[in-house]
Parts: structure tokens; sequence; C-alpha cells
């Protein structure tokens, strides 16, 4: 099956333990054993150490479905079927494709780079659905499946509320704007980050601050790849309020999982308005009767 | 300089894909070989493959199929593990198909005679695949075990879901997964008989269900049969990797192998993109018909621009290169050394026809980059005396514009010396452009000259011609009106066309004009 007939479904957020794979678990319950599911992890795993290893949490993979993960996780399952080993040393192993013939619970791992990770996605066959347990830092490897979708996840307490509004404001500005495929081919043989040509900068690389400056008689901005603004919410709206700003590829907001701690859905929701809510799902284990 | 950088190397190297780990390492450490033998098979062997290729495609097509699928074997490290297990497999059994389906007169060509039966047989006793598992065929008591944790599987569910039935039923809660998260004003005392409680924050606890003792007794007791299940794997892994030790001198042959075809195959596929053809290393003189400096071809036909091939046979051990600017004198230089290059890689060559000897070594005088601070003439001279202290071996040497930053007058008397010292030694083939004049002309050297700018051409066009080209359209005007051809001169040919290719190239009409004065009035006072 084809990359494209693959419907692939990240899991992120920027916090570490904000509850990705929870979450994931939560929506691995609602897939039955016939479905062809395959699970894997991309991201942190390189920076890996014991402490890491004992807090990766487990993801309940139902028998016949295909995961990732690595040599040195294998002592904890049993009655697997190896598929593919990615001669690449991550944590001191190898990442392995397994297929269990019970269910299980495993630690998964990363197959290394994001170029890994769509490699060993289109190699793997016989799967309808991908899920992808992620990064801690950026959306990055959103970018590299140009139709993948993705559940983003924070974990909001009242030292990190400000945070998350920007970082949930950003998002939506970002998915609202004006995609561009057609400058696709041009913008990828850039050789420089940034290239003016009349009134329009196109932009390859990061967008920093630093970049804001140069872009006094610009009217039009076309960005590569929105996972590298590194601008906070009030600079790019100002941006987007002064020039007209375009990006290569969509980007597909599935759901905000919001995890509340110590705050009501009251004094979380009353900073948003009604459209971004309805993007919102709360906990999925909280039961409010 | 790096030789491979001079010719541009990169563009056959990244058109160059072998599909194994053993073909991409031999890739990033390509060798000049010095032998015929070697040589000669390696091309023996590219035209083996092309045949396939061209003969019997759906055969090449799942060579190349398996070939991708060959894992990296270190034959020098012994396996360990399953996963150690699962590449072995894998390796032996594309090994076994590639050799099967290039049968037997064509796989021993490529040293394929390793007998994998035994094992491949053992491997893959559920059936023939490149994943493994470890099968119950290999131990009888995997069955038994595997049924009893299937079946305390089963009960642990069944009872599980009776908990959590009466758990709805007395609490209201609908267990789905493993917890429950509820506001601390819902909390009743029964879930006690139910749940674990914990915190979740300060207004919410996290209800984990309670399970029985019996349930606790039946997943204590699927522990114990999962223990001893893979305790039973573990020593089918270890037989497994005792038989798979009696391998390793057959992996390490079958390695070898496997580099010799997937080269093959990628020095093909090379061979068929560009039209290649294969070297001719017996020939005492360089001889090229239609040579191609490929990387040039292709960005010239990407802007519509002609390429003009190389045809020469170079006769004498000394060739002296003299032309117009932009006429072409670097771009023989480095077809003559790409050429040399792929055909002592073992590579087909871009040429019609290609008949050369065989160098221990080539080098390209162009003065030493890593010497920073040093100036452009230190860094050459540096470059020349590291050479000259290895002189006694047989060699290509190749100078584009050596001496070039220093006065005309010393450059071409240390340029005649170092030819007149070259020209004793047979162990040396050169290769000089150079605008200089005053080169002499002594045993064995040859003056050659590219035909360059085409004064009449030029003249005819240029009246018509638009004055505000871009680059691209003047280099374009400059290729109508030059004739990219080496020829024999049997002198030290004098060229001039500089000034008219700087005002092609868009050189202010007054400085142009100048400059041409100037140039008239010094010839005219030469004469007198």
């Amino acid at each position: 099956m084809s990359l494209s007939k693959k419907k692939i479904v990240f899991i992120t957020g920027f916090q570490k333990n904000c509850g990705k794979t929870t979450f994931l678990n939560y929506l691995l319950k609602s897939y039955r054993e016939k479905d062809k599911v395959f699970c894997t992890s991309i991201g942190v795993d390189s920076v890996f150490d014991d402490i890491y290893l004992k807090s990766k949490p487990f993801v309940e993979i139902k028998k016949g479905w295909i995961c990732l993960t690595n040599s040195v996780f294998l002592n904890s399952v049993y009655d697997y079927e190896i598929k593919e080993v990615i001669q690449n040393s991550i944590m001191g192993g190898y990442p392995v494709v397994i297929s269990p013939k019970n269910d299980i619970k495993i630690r998964l791992s990363s197959p290394g780079s994001n170029q890994d990770l769509k490699e060993i996605i289109e190699k793997i066959r016989d799967v309808e659905y991908v899920f992808v347990d992620g990064s801690v830092d950026r959306i990055t490897q959103v970018s590299i499946f140009p139709n993948s979708e993705f559940y983003y996840v924070f974990k909001v307490d009242y030292s990190s509320i400000d945070l998350v509004w920007d970082r949930i404001m950003l998002l939506e500005l970002i998915s609202r704007l004006k995609i561009k495929e057609s400058e696709y081919d041009f913008l990828s043989s850039l050789k420089d980050d940034v290239f003016i040509y009349s009134k329009t900068m196109y932009i390859k690389g990061a967008f920093s601050e630093s970049k804001l400056e140069r872009i006094k008689d610009i009217k039009n901005i076309v960005i590569m790849d929105f996972t590298k603004v590194f601008l906070n919410y009030r600079q790019f709206k100002k941006l987007v309020e002064d020039v007209n700003v375009y990006f290569m590829l969509p980007l597909n907001l599935n759901k905000y999982v919001i995890n509340l701690y110590d705050i009501s859905f009251n004094d979380f929701e009353k900073r948003f308005q009604v459209d971004v809510r309805k993007r919102f799902l709360y906990n999925p284990y909280y039961v409010n009767s | 300089m790096n030789i491979e950088k001079f010719c541009e190397f990169d563009f056959i190297k990244n058109n160059f894909l072998p599909l194994t780990p053993y073909g991409k390492s031999y890739k990033e450490n390509f060798k000049l070989i010095n032998s015929k033998t070697k040589l000669l098979e390696k091309y023996d062997l590219t035209d083996v493959v092309l045949d396939l290729k061209k003969n019997k495609p759906f055969k090449y097509d799942k060579v190349k199929y398996h070939l991708k699928n060959i894992p990296y074997i270190n034959p020098s490290k012994e396996p360990s593990d399953i996963t150690d297990v699962f590449i072995y497999k894998k390796f032996i059994n594309n090994y076994v198909f590639i050799k099967e389906t290039l049968g037997k007169k064509i796989s021993e060509k490529f040293g394929f005679k390793q007998d994998y039966k035994e094992i491949f047989d053992f491997l893959n006793c559920d059936g023939v695949s490149d994943t493994f598992y470890i099968s119950e065929k290999y131990n009888p008591q995997l069955a038994e075990v595997r049924k009893k944790i299937s079946d305390i599987s089963k009960k642990i569910d069944e009872k599980k879901n009776e908990f959590l039935n009466l758990i709805k039923e007395k609490t209201g809660l609908e267990i789905k997964n493993e917890f429950l998260v509820v506001d601390n004003e819902n909390l009743k005392n029964e879930f006690q008989n139910y749940f674990f409680i914990d915190v979740y924050d300060s207004k919410r606890v996290l209800l984990k269900p309670k399970y029985s003792n019996e349930i606790i007794d039946l997943i204590r007791k699927r522990e114990e049969y999962i223990s001893e299940e893979k305790k039973i794997e573990s020593e089918v892994v270890s037989k497994i990797i005792e038989k798979l030790k009696n391998y390793l001198s057959f992996i390490s042959d079958s390695i070898t192998s496997i580099e010799k075809l997937d080269i093959a195959v990628a020095s093909a596929e090379l061979a068929s993109k560009f039209i290649l053809t294969r070297p001719d290393i017996n020939s005492k003189n360089i001889y090229i018909k239609k040579g191609v400096f490929l990387s040039l071809k292709e960005e010239l036909s990407k802007n519509k621009i002609e390429y003009t091939p190389l045809d020469f046979e170079f006769t004498k051990n000394i060739n002296i290169i003299k032309g117009s600017n932009m006429g072409g004198k670097t771009v023989v230089l480095k077809t003559v050394v790409l050429l040399q290059l792929m055909a002592q890689y073992g590579l087909f060559v871009c040429a019609e026809k290609f008949s050369t000897r065989l160098f221990d070594d080539i080098y390209v005088l162009f003065g030493d980059e890593e010497l920073k601070g040093l100036s452009s003439f230190a860094s050459e001279i540096y470059d020349f005396v590291e050479f000259y202290k290895n002189i006694s071996k047989n060699v290509l040497v190749i100078s584009d514009e050596f001496a070039k930053t220093t006065n005309s007058f010393e450059a071409s008397s240390l340029i005649n010396a170092i030819i007149s010292d070259f020209s004793e030694r047979k162990n040396i083939y050169f290769f000089l452009a150079t605008h200089l004049e005053n080169i002499s002309k002594f045993k064995n050297t040859d003056f050659l000259c590219m035909m360059g700018f085409d004064k009449k051409r030029y003249e005819k066009l240029i009246e018509n011609e638009d004055k505000n080209l871009n680059l691209w359209e003047r280099i374009r005007f400059i290729n109508r009106c030059m004739i990219y051809k080496l020829v024999r001169t049997n002198d030290d040919k004098k060229t001039s066309d500089a000034l008219e290719i700087a005002r092609i190239l868009g050189i202010d009409e007054k400085i142009y004009k100048k400059a041409k004065d100037i140039m008239e009035a010094n010839y005219e006072n030469s004469k007198n």
C-alpha cells in the first residue's frame, strides 16, 4: 500500500510527560484486532538514558498489529514475528519492526531520523493506519507527510497556561493561511535559506525574529515549512497583518488534546474563542458525573 | 588538488547507485586500480549485467529487488541475538534468491558458490519469508506453553470483564480503558470497594480497578508461563545462532560476491543512463573519440547549448594545450582526467571510444587548498615539490595554468624547466593548459591548440545581436562563435581572443576600445 493510501496520525506536543502515549493508548482502544495498524514513535529516543528508558510508557498493541520498538525493549515481549530490523544503532540497540501473536504492551521506538520514519512507513506493507507517538519538540515530522493529520497534546497547569495559549493561537493562525503548493519545487531548489524576488520573500529555512528586520519592502512571504516558524503568536499575527503570508503545505490539525491540572474548564476555555474551542478534546479519561 | 574534485567526479558518483550496504561503502571509497586483470574483470562483469538487463529484464529486476533487501553483516562479529538471526536469515534468503535467479553460469562469474540449502531450510521451516518467527517447529514445548498462555489470557479477560460490568452496575462508571479521572466532589464511599484511588490534581482523583485475588493469581500464573515461554525462545535462538556460526566463512565470501554484483549493476545502470562504453586499456597512446565531460554536457543541455565532444589522439607524453579564454582547454583536461579516472575505477566511460594505458597515480598540480595563508604561487610550488618527491611512479600529471599568478617571463622559464625535466622521463604523461608564450619544444612534446574563437563568424553575428543579453545568453553567443576542437599545431601558437570574449561578456565598450588600442600599439612597438 502506498504512503498516500495510509492514514497517518501524529500525536505530538511540546512538553515532556504531557500525556501523548496515554492519548495514543486511548485512540488505539477504538481499533480492532483485524484493523491493519502500525505504531511507531519519533523524536527523543536518541537522547537516551536509563531514566528516560524507565519513564517511557508502554503502548498496547493488539495481536497481529505491527509496531516499531527497539531491540533493547524486546525482553518485555514474547511470541512475535520480526518483520524488519533498521540497521541504525539507537539507544544501544536497533529499531525493530515486530508483529506480536498476542496482545502486548511494549515501548515504542524511533526509527531514527524523519527520513527513516518516512522510509519505514513506506516499506511496511499491508497497513491502513499509522500512529506516530510524536516528538516533544516541534511538529517537524508532520511536514514530511503532507496528508497526515495530528493531535497536539497539552498538559495545562498554571505555570504553562500562557505558553499553551500562545502555541494554540499560533497553530490556529498557521492552519488558516493560504497554501501555495505550486511553488514547492521552486522553493525546494533554492540553495539559500532566504531568496527575495521583487516584493516577495521566499523562506526555505527557519523563520525567526532576526528575519523580521528584513521585510521592510516585502509584500508577500512564502514559507516552505510551517514547523520552522520560531515566532510567538503576537509576532506572527503582526506579520500576517502587514504582509501576505503563504505556506507550501497544509497543516491538518485534528484536535488539541487538553489535559488540565488544577485548572477548571471554565478558566481555560474563557481564554479562547468558540471556533478554537471546537478543536479541544479534554482528557478523554475524565468522567464528569 | 583532489583529483575527483578537479574532474567533478561527484556528478558520476551521484548517478552511481549501488543497492546494498557493501556497494554503498565501495562507492564512498573508490580506489584507482592499476591491475589490468582486475579492471578487465570489472568491465566483463558490467557487460554480463548489461546483457542480462537487455535480454532478461524480468530476471534483472528480480536481482535488483533482492539486492535492495540485502542487509549489512559485519563478518568479523558473531551473531548474538534474535535481531542478528533475522539479519542473517534475510541475507541468506536474498543471496539464495539472487543465485537462483542468475543461474549457475552467470552467478559463478560473481563467485556465488556457497551452498546454504541446509541453513536456508532450517531458517525457513514455516515457509519462505524475509521475516523471522520462533516457530514451534524448533521446539514442540513452545506450542504447549503458548496454548497455556492463550487459554489463561482468555480466562483473565473474562474475569476482568465480569468485574468491570459489576463496577458499572454498582457505581455507574464505565471503564473502557485502564483508569478514570473523576472530580473530588463526585467521589463516593463505595468506590473504595472497586477502585484504587489516587490523587490526580487538587480537584480530581484517579480511579484504577481493584481486581480480585483470583484475577491477580491468574495474572501471576500467566507471568510464569510467559517466563517459561521466553526461556524456551531463548534456547531456540541460541541453537540457531550456533548453527549460523558454522556459516561465517561462507558469509564473508558471499559478501564479496554480493558486492561484485552490486557494483556491476550500478555500473551497468550508469552505462545505460549515459550511454557509456567499455574502455580499452591496452593502448600506448590516449585516444578519445567523442569524449564527453558529462556534468558540463548536462548543464549546457539544460540551457539548450550544444556540447562539442572531444576527438583526439595524444601521441606524445608531454602535451601543451593553448587557446582562447573560454575556448575549452580546461574542459579538455577535465575530460581526459574523468575518462582515465572512470576507466581506472572499473567503470565504463563517457566516450564513443577511449583507449588508454594504466597509471599508478593521477596528479593535478593546482596548489594545495589546505595551505591557507600561502600565496597561490607558493601553494602551487609546494604542491609541485611534494609531487616531485615521489616521481618514480607511472603517473598522469595535469596542470591547468601552472604559475599563472607570477610574471609571465619567470613563469614560462619555470615551465620550460619542468617540461625539459619531464620530457627526459618515460613514466610521466603530462598535460599542461597555458596562456604563457615562449614555451620551448622539447623531446616527446606536442603543441596542441583549441581552435577557439571564429572571428569571421563573430563579426557576422554581432551586428544583429541585442546588446542587453543576460549571462547565459552571452555564453550561448560565445558558444556560437567558438570552435571547441583540439588540433595539433607543431609550434607555440599565439592566441589573442581575450578582448573579444570580454566584450561579449559585457565589459564597458570604452574600456574594450582602449584596451584594443593599447594592444595594437604594443604589437607595433614589438615589431620595431
